[in-house]
């Protein structure tokens, strides 16, 4: 249930339901919806639909004798009668701009944009500058993976992982997306190594259809959503052939990495953590950024090969 | 009383006017004249002096304006200036075009809207869940589908802040909420929302501080309790959220200087736009490098980002401080590892 705001006055909240439910009601064949699907709908509880509902059957046009016929039958509300109904409302101009922001962040073509623009937006914002925007970023091939993924179609994909100097390609059966804090991912099957992967889609510099997926050719079998079983970052993490501990001296943050197995304070102020890393570049990357504090102190391997990273890194300057 | 009376709720004159100015114009087959509307006590007018009603007829027109309802003054063909006033729904400005969209338009748009959703509470969940929700299906509807799109909107835990962050933003009303600042300290602030953007899982709301008087950016889940909603502001023209995306070296008071970092060969632009958030100049270069300049104002959290991308190619390349802190950082880093 939302909270009241002060300032957003009662009367403003009927009116603002009242609106949703008739919208609700209009778009929907025969005029009927649960009164479960409308609470939801409404972010009220079943007994606050009695306001919007109230509030609606009054709706009446002397001159025209038009009547916004409105009721409760058992768990359903009905709206009978043409004139009651809405067309659907276009997005205000609030909303238009997280549409909006939507369609450019997530590479829609220029012609289904100009459409979905067309049909939704308010005329008048079409030209406003963005005043909605995520950080993440989803790439310039979200659309042609998603239709591979609705359409069960193997992909090939340019991708560069933290590992490699540039893109390599790699067939892929795409399954599905995913977003941990801020990074889009792609999940999907490596056709070669027969494995579940996920693949952040700004790394994916281009994609090409191969083939309609094939079923039962050894591939991981996939759960009861068509989907291989697909562990989270952290439990991956866990099983990474490197694992490291790393000190973190007493005046500096803690970082938060999803490969943290483990973490202990220790009696000089410091913090130990085991860290499981799919990367090493990535490692020293966020070693080095410290300046000075954190220190990996297991295996004595993996900090001599640190200081050799660090050293040809000083020497190129 | 019966059940049926115990349900019934007081009517509220306001919402009932609203309501029936909408439904009314939304019936009528022709334009409606201003004598006919605040003339007319069923509609809920015409019970006190012209003027009034003329006043609550104005603000009425604002206030479903703020719902995308918009009423716009006709005029009829033929019409003489002595004519009075006639009223409509906009019908283009207010209702979804239909017939234009096709189903592969609306399978992608619910799909990238689920998307770009994620799995935090935001104040953009209330916009796309409205997107997903109503749209989606008015859409299929539009564009001959017999069905709504199967695929179920993902689940979302409510959350009261991030409401009002949002109900402030669409109404353009300012927001007045106890905001605790990184250092702790809780005040009380009146924040005209001009933009709201998501970053590395957190939301943040960027406008103006009126006790401030100047353009901020806020994290939402730092405010601790909203008291409500204020005045009425208009967003800037050019005001645009991607200035505000801010990167790690602008959290200092030490005025801007200009920055210049590359990056080798073999990065993708989506990779780079991931790091730059679209901020200053990226050019690539003849080898297939880029070039990246941009102001900054931690010299020192510079040198750090460009040493958490070096396995990118990431350099500094100017000023002198920044690279002699990067240097610095490196050599540091070397020291601890050799004791």
């Amino acid at each position: 249930m939302r909270k009241r705001i002060p300032g957003f006055t009662a009367s403003d909240r009927r009116v603002e339901r009242a609106i949703q439910l008739l919208g609700l009601l209009s778009s929907v064949d025969g005029g009927i919806v649960s009164s479960a699907e409308a609470a939801e709908h409404l972010g009220c509880t079943d007994d606050e639909l009695d306001e919007p509902i109230a509030l609606i059957a009054t709706l009446a046009d002397r001159e025209s004798g038009a009547r916004a016929v409105i009721y409760r039958d058992h768990g359903d509300i009905v709206l009978e009668g043409a004139p009651s109904r809405l067309l659907p409302l276009r997005l205000s101009t609030a909303e238009g701009a997280v549409l909006a922001a939507v369609l450019e962040d997530l590479s829609i073509p220029e012609d289904a944009r100009g459409r979905l623009s067309r049909a939704l937006l308010p005329p008048d914002m079409r030209s406003t500058p963005p005043r909605a925007a995520s950080t993440t970023v989803f790439g310039r091939h979200f659309p042609a993976i998603a239709r591979a993924i609705d359409t069960k179609t193997a992909i090939a994909i340019m991708y560069r992982s933290n590992d490699d100097a540039t893109a390599r390609e790699r067939v892929v059966l795409p399954q599905g997306f995913d977003q941990v804090v801020g990074v889009a991912y792609l999940l999907g099957v490596d056709r070669e190594k027969r494995e579940p992967r996920r693949y952040r889609l700004e790394r994916i510099q281009a994609v090409r259809v191969v083939e309609a997926q094939s079923h039962g050719d050894g591939l991981p079998a996939c759960d009861g959503s068509g989907r291989a079983d697909h562990t989270s970052i952290r439990d991956s993490l866990a099983r990474a052939s490197v694992q490291a501990t790393i000190r973190v001296s007493p005046d500096a943050p803690v970082p938060t990495w999803s490969g943290i197995q483990g973490m202990a304070k220790l009696p000089d102020g410091s913090t130990e953590l085991i860290v499981g890393v799919a990367s090493k570049p990535w490692l020293f990357d966020q070693v080095l950024s410290a300046g000075g504090a954190y220190r990996i102190v297991e295996p004595c391997s993996l900090a001599q090969e640190l200081a050799t990273y660090a050293r040809r890194l000083a020497e190129e300057r | 009383m019966d059940e049926e009376e115990e349900r019934a709720p007081r009517v509220d004159d306001t919402a009932q006017r609203l309501l029936n100015l909408m439904f009314t114009l939304n019936a009528a087959a022709h334009p409606l004249t201003t004598d006919q509307i605040v003339g007319d006590s069923d509609l809920g007018y015409g019970h006190e002096q012209r003027e009034s009603d003329l006043r609550k007829f104005r603000r009425d027109r604002e206030k479903l304006a703020e719902r995308g309802i918009i009423i716009t003054e006709v005029t009829a063909p033929g019409a003489s200036e002595a004519e009075q006033r006639a009223w409509a729904i906009d019908r283009e400005r207010t209702f979804a075009a239909g017939g234009i969209v096709r189903e592969d338009d609306v399978r992608l748009l619910a799909r990238a809207v689920d998307e770009y959703l994620g799995s935090h509470p935001t104040p953009l969940a209330i916009p796309l869940k409205a997107v997903r929700r109503s749209c989606v299906d008015a859409l299929a509807a539009l564009a001959g589908e017999d069905e709504a799109f199967a695929r179920p909107a993902p689940k979302l835990d409510e959350d009261a802040i991030a409401d009002a962050v949002w109900t402030a933003f669409s109404l353009k009303r300012s927001l007045i909420a106890t905001y605790r600042n990184a250092a702790g300290t809780a005040r009380r602030r009146t924040v005209a929302v001009y933009g709201i953007f998501t970053s590395a899982g957190l939301s943040y709301f960027t406008g103006l501080d009126r006790e401030a008087g100047t353009v901020r950016t806020f994290r939402t889940d730092r405010v601790e309790r909203v008291h409500g909603l204020g005045e009425s502001y208009d967003i800037p023209s050019d005001f645009s959220i991607r200035d505000h995306l801010f990167l790690p070296f602008d959290f200092s008071d030490a005025p801007e200087a200009r920055a210049t970092f590359s990056f080798s060969p073999g990065i993708g632009e989506m990779e780079l736009a991931a790091i730059t958030q679209g901020r200053g100049d990226l050019v690539q270069r003849e080898d297939g490098g880029w070039t990246w300049d941009v102001e900054v104002r931690d010299i020192d959290a510079a040198a750090e980002v460009t040493l958490a991308h070096a396995r990118f190619g990431m350099r500094p390349v100017a000023p002198d401080a920044l690279v002699e802190s990067w240097r610095a950082k490196l050599m540091r880093t070397v020291g601890v590892h050799n004791a």
